[in-house]
């Protein structure tokens, strides 16, 4: 157990390094001035200029300037953006926002998405089944400003049951609509990977089994089948996390919520290459930390696969 | 190391199908080989999958809505529609309009007609799946096919390479990515579309190779594979006359369902103002217009039939390829 | 639903007497025989057979006494599968009985329904596609078939348990088999936790698995095949029933594990008396162990005898083919051993007339055209279904067959 975790630690290294490798040189060659607009109306002097690029190594070469960024990752900073803000004080004020959304649209794909895929599997072919079958198609079908806009007009606008838009630090309240949109997606395939892993470990011989020692209904297909049948489950709802952060970007900006989707877009537009990078080196990093996560977990409820 | 499921990989993007993982490999026998069944009728792999397609009206509901959308998509002009962008095509006066009096779908907040810019919208969506899918297609399963056939530190570096655009979110390293090549209204064409597909496929390869590479692991311990090593066939004619062809069918079916999800992410970067951008005509940019809070209340129609054609147009191509992998998996017959 | 047997009759422990030769299923508002539905149907005019659905419950104390040793009778037992394609006639009345201490030995190719036969019995059959559409199945008298599901259950496990060819799928991967052994008496007896851990050791120990206490908590696949269908078997005979269904027990295992997993089997119902049914399409570990033996061929069976004069004189044209096609000691060097011609039957499209008679060298035209053959009986204990029983050539042919592998010659009957 504990050489799989450092081989996977070990593994996660060059990963993390060419993610930011990656996303450090797009901010590189972001176009555009960081300086424009710094200084009123008229563009900045040289000086100015130039000062501002020693400050911040803009002057440096590309790899000079990600070594260099490295190695405050390494200590554990983020860095300081062009409005001497720290990183992690914007991140620490946005990402409670993004996360709860995320544990909005993660608590609505679980407890709908499993119960719809138990529900179509225990009767394969069934009205039910049927009915998940096509609605998570269309779910799948739509994309997610969709079905935002389409739940902005109806559940918020037409029947007022929600809010549309949220404030500034966001309320659960306010969150239940978009974490429903978030999570739509992923509550799609849920419903849909419960459904197959169910109905393929009904046919098992071990619930065969479990029938002949003279278990009920609900004990063999509630104890027996399930627990094999959420083992891949639980794997795409820890998987789906990394991807549930990056969708939040969209979902944010439809109901104007202020979390790292806002961040990011702000990042991006005023050129604050530090923030943006930032941002993005964290998101990866709770990618690769949930999957691994996961993994180790499934290793535990799935005796049959061995870390050793 | 345990390999870590199908089903985990296949989360970033729309594209994402979580149920690859039902996808089996293909069967211990080369399935190109014809085999002979109780009827003595010779039938291959997707000789029996036609069969079992033909008979399901959802397989030709979906392939009606593709041929549907090709159609629009190459000749516009055959349903009546005239360039949106074209002189007069938009009149102040008309602006709101709704459907009905023989004015199909009615007009935007401008008073250009919608009919055509749906019509007109479907080209740069199909364009951009079409090319995307292919593109991913084309790079994951030749990486894929690579690492697999030869192991090693090859399958580790391409396998780790992959490993990196997984862990960036689509959208998020989509966003950037978009802002890094920059085009202005006067770009070409080709060079609007081309950057959106540049950027989809660069996330969207991995998923393909993944799928590739274990297609190839699990074909390539088989008799018929090691038969044609052992009589001297080259490692080129190896794979190109055995392995891929008996790959083959999962990158064509996760190909096709990804092509819907390719075109659903199109419009999201559209709609995020990212993708493509006028005066290129996209369902994605139709639906970012009309989504305004004041318009969704005042022009509701100016949001649904893009969004409905949209709609119809990913769920043609995930049906298809949902279609075809269930015809082609022995174990959901 | 339909009920079978006079539920009062049940309850005064009287059952409907069961020697009736042409049994007739009361059917509520049609009297159709399985015969009369047999004939070529469209797949959408087929008129189903009802699906038969008990309803009796048993009180909570009920106890099952065996009468005269008789454990188990299946009267006229009929299972269809209704599939897209059409309806499979699984099995069609198939008649056999079972006593205590006995071990009877249903031999088939697969496809025979054999399987179906044991889960029918143990009212596991997968609803839909597969349908109990007549007959009886009598468990110490009482007609299992029309007990509600409750009350089955409480039969099924403790009173007829069953093992499965193959362990490994058949035991749930995700638990320790201490807990599945244990599960039997955690359900049926309401036993704590580690009463019941504890009565799991036993049983494990009881099957000789070395180191019972340890691997109590291992998972099936930390087990070899061998040790895997010991649990299984532990886990069968937790609560000591009476009846042991047991599928093609040793199927999937080495040669040597084979001999030791029927030893262990045969030394278990020394100790309990249980009756066994033994189902497989080996016919040397039939004439080992079995005291009677039933053929089944395309959901009928065609052969039911002592195991002994069944394997002296096969009266079946399939079972001397299945006889003869077994190599023996004397079979010389390079030659031919033959082979029973042709496929097994589909069941969707089945013969007319005698199911095997594609198949069968002797076979004239009433074994074309006719009714299938019925049991009857043509020795002491023999009974055969076949047109041609008694033509000199079957006849013959019975006689050619001569040695018996594994000598088991002498066993006649039912065993003391």
């Amino acid at each position: 157990m504990g050489k799989y975790i450092i081989r996977r630690l070990l593994q996660m290294i060059p990963v993390f390094l060419g993610a930011t490798l990656f996303i450090y040189w797009l901010n590189f060659a972001l176009p555009g001035d960081p300086t424009a607009g710094r200084c009123g109306e008229r563009p900045c002097s040289p000086a100015y200029i130039e000062g501002f690029n020693a400050k911040y190594g803009l002057d440096k070469p590309f790899l000079v300037q990600y070594v260099r960024y490295l190695t405050m990752l390494l200590h554990g900073d983020l860095g300081t953006n062009y409005y001497n803000n720290t990183v992690i004080h914007e991140l620490a004020i946005r990402y409670p926002t993004t996360i709860r959304l995320a544990l909005v649209a993660l608590a609505f794909m679980t407890l709908v998405g499993v119960t719809a895929g138990i529900l179509a599997g225990i009767r394969k072919g069934g009205v039910i089944d049927n009915l998940v079958t096509i609605l998570t198609l269309l779910v799948i079908s739509m994309p997610v400003f969709v079905i935002g806009g389409l739940s902005q007009r109806f559940f918020g606008l037409q029947w007022k049951i929600f809010p549309v838009t949220a404030g500034n630090p966001a309320t659960w309240n306010q969150l239940i609509l978009p974490g429903l949109v978030l999570g739509s997606l992923s509550l799609a395939y849920v419903a849909r990977l419960t459904r197959t892993s169910l109905v393929e470990n009904l046919r098992a011989d071990y619930v065969r089994t479990a029938k002949a020692k003279g278990l009920s209904t609900a004990r063999s297909i509630g104890l027996h089948a399930l627990r094999n049948s959420l083992l891949p489950v639980i794997t795409y709802i820890g998987a789906s996390i990394g991807g549930l952060m990056g969708g939040a970007i969209v979902t944010e900006r439809i109901f104007n919520i202020n979390g790292i989707g806002g961040l990011i877009w702000r990042s991006i537009n005023q050129r604050d290459g530090m923030t943006l990078v930032g941002t993005v080196v964290v998101l990866v990093m709770i990618y690769l930390v949930v999957n691994l996560l996961v993994d180790l977990l499934y290793g535990v409820l799935d005796p049959r696969i061995s870390h050793d | 190391m345990t390999e870590r499921p199908d089903s985990m990989s296949g989360f970033i993007g729309p594209s994402a199908d979580a149920n690859e993982a039902t996808l089996t490999a293909p069967p211990v026998a080369d399935p190109f080989d014809e085999v002979e069944d109780n009827l003595g009728k010779p039938r291959s792999l997707w000789g029996d999958a036609w069969e079992i397609m033909r008979r399901r009206p959802l397989f030709w509901v979906a392939v009606a809505l593709v041929v549907l959308f090709a159609t629009m998509s190459i000749a516009p002009q055959l349903f009546g529609a005239q360039d949106p962008r074209g002189q007069g095509m938009c009149l102040l006066e008309r602006a709101r309009w709704k459907p009905g009096g023989g004015i199909l779908f009615g007009f935007d907040d401008q008073g250009c007609p919608i009919y055509d810019q749906v019509i007109y919208g479907a080209r740069s969506s199909i364009l951009v799946g079409l090319l995307t899918a292919s593109l991913a297609a084309f790079v994951g399963g030749s990486l894929g096919t690579v690492a697999g056939y030869l192991g090693g530190w090859v399958d580790a570096v391409l396998s780790r390479l992959a490993d990196v655009f997984f862990a960036i979110p689509l959208l998020l390293g989509g966003i950037v990515l978009m802002y890094s090549i920059p085009t202005t209204p006067d770009s070409p064409y080709w060079l609007v579309v081309g950057k959106v597909v540049v950027t989809l496929a660069v996330f969207g390869w991995p998923n393909i190779f993944r799928l590739m590479r274990s297609s190839v692991l699990q074909v390539k311990p088989n008799e018929y594979v090691m038969a044609a090593r052992a009589l001297g066939g080259s490692p080129l004619h190896v794979v190109g006359s055995h392995i891929v062809p008996n790959s083959l069918a999962p990158v064509i079916v996760v190909s096709t369902i990804d092509l819907g999800g390719y075109i659903a992410t199109e419009a999201t970067l559209s709609f995020l103002g990212i993708g493509l951008q006028s005066p290129a005509v996209s369902w994605g940019l139709q639906i970012s217009r009309a989504s305004s809070i004041p318009l969704i209340r005042s022009t509701p129609h100016m949001l649904f039939f893009p969004a409905a054609a949209l709609c119809l147009a990913v769920l043609a191509f995930i049906l298809l390829g949902e279609m075809v992998r269930d015809a082609l998996d022995p174990k959901l017959r | 639903m339909s009920t079978l047997v006079d539920p009062a009759g049940i309850a005064a422990g009287h059952p409907a007497p069961l020697d009736a030769t042409t049994h007739i299923v009361p059917v509520a508002g049609t009297t159709a025989t399985a015969e009369a539905l047999r004939k070529p149907e469209t797949a959408r005019q087929q008129r189903r057979r009802p699906h038969i659905k008990g309803t009796i419950v048993l009180p909570a104390d009920h106890t099952w006494t065996p009468q005269d040793g008789r454990l188990l009778e299946v009267h006229d037992l009929a299972v269809e599968f209704r599939m897209r394609e059409g309806v499979a006639y699984a099995i069609n009345g198939v008649s056999f009985h079972l006593d205590q201490g006995e071990t009877l030995a249903i031999l088939g190719e697969s496809g025979s329904g054999k399987s179906v036969t044991a889960q029918a019995i143990m009212g596991i059959l997968d609803t839909p596609p597969g349908y109990v559409t007549g007959g009886e199945v009598r468990y110490c008298g009482t007609d299992l078939l029309t007990l509600a599901e409750k009350s089955r259950r409480k039969v099924r496990g403790a009173q007829i348990a069953m093992i499965f060819q193959d362990a490994l799928s058949a035991l749930n991967p995700v638990f320790t088999v201490g807990n599945q052994i244990a599960e039997m008496f955690r359900i049926h007896r309401g036993m704590n936790a580690t009463d019941a851990q504890a009565e799991a050791v036993r049983l494990m120990e009881r099957v000789h698995i070395p180191g019972a206490a340890q691997r109590v908590k291992a998972y099936p696949h930390q087990f070899s095949g061998g040790m895997r269908q010991r649990i299984m078997i532990a886990m069968a005979i937790a609560l000591n029933p009476a009846i042991l269904i047991a599928d093609e027990p040793t199927t999937a295992l080495d040669v040597t594990v084979q001999a030791q997993i029927m030893d262990l089997l045969k030394e278990l119902q020394h100790e309990s008396g249980m009756g066994m049914i033994l189902i497989t399409h080996d016919l040397g570990v039939v004439a080992d162990v079995a005291d009677r033996i039933a053929v089944m061929y395309a959901g009928r069976l065609v052969e039911t005898a002592p195991v002994g004069p069944v394997y002296a004189n096969p009266r079946h044209p399939y079972t001397q083919g299945l006889l003869e096609s077994v190599p023996r000691l004397d079979t010389k060097l390079g030659e031919i051993l033959p082979a029973i011609g042709g496929l097994p039957p589909n069941l969707l499209a089945m013969p007319s007339g005698c199911p095997f008679h594609p198949r069968c060298k002797h076979a004239i035209d009433v074994c074309r055209t006719g009714t299938p053959p019925l049991l009857q009986q043509v020795t002491a204990n023999g009974h055969v279904a076949c047109h041609r029983v008694d033509h000199p050539d079957v006849l013959a042919a019975s006689h050619r067959i001569a040695t018996v592998p594994g000598g088991a010659a002498t066993t006649e009957g039912v065993r003391p």
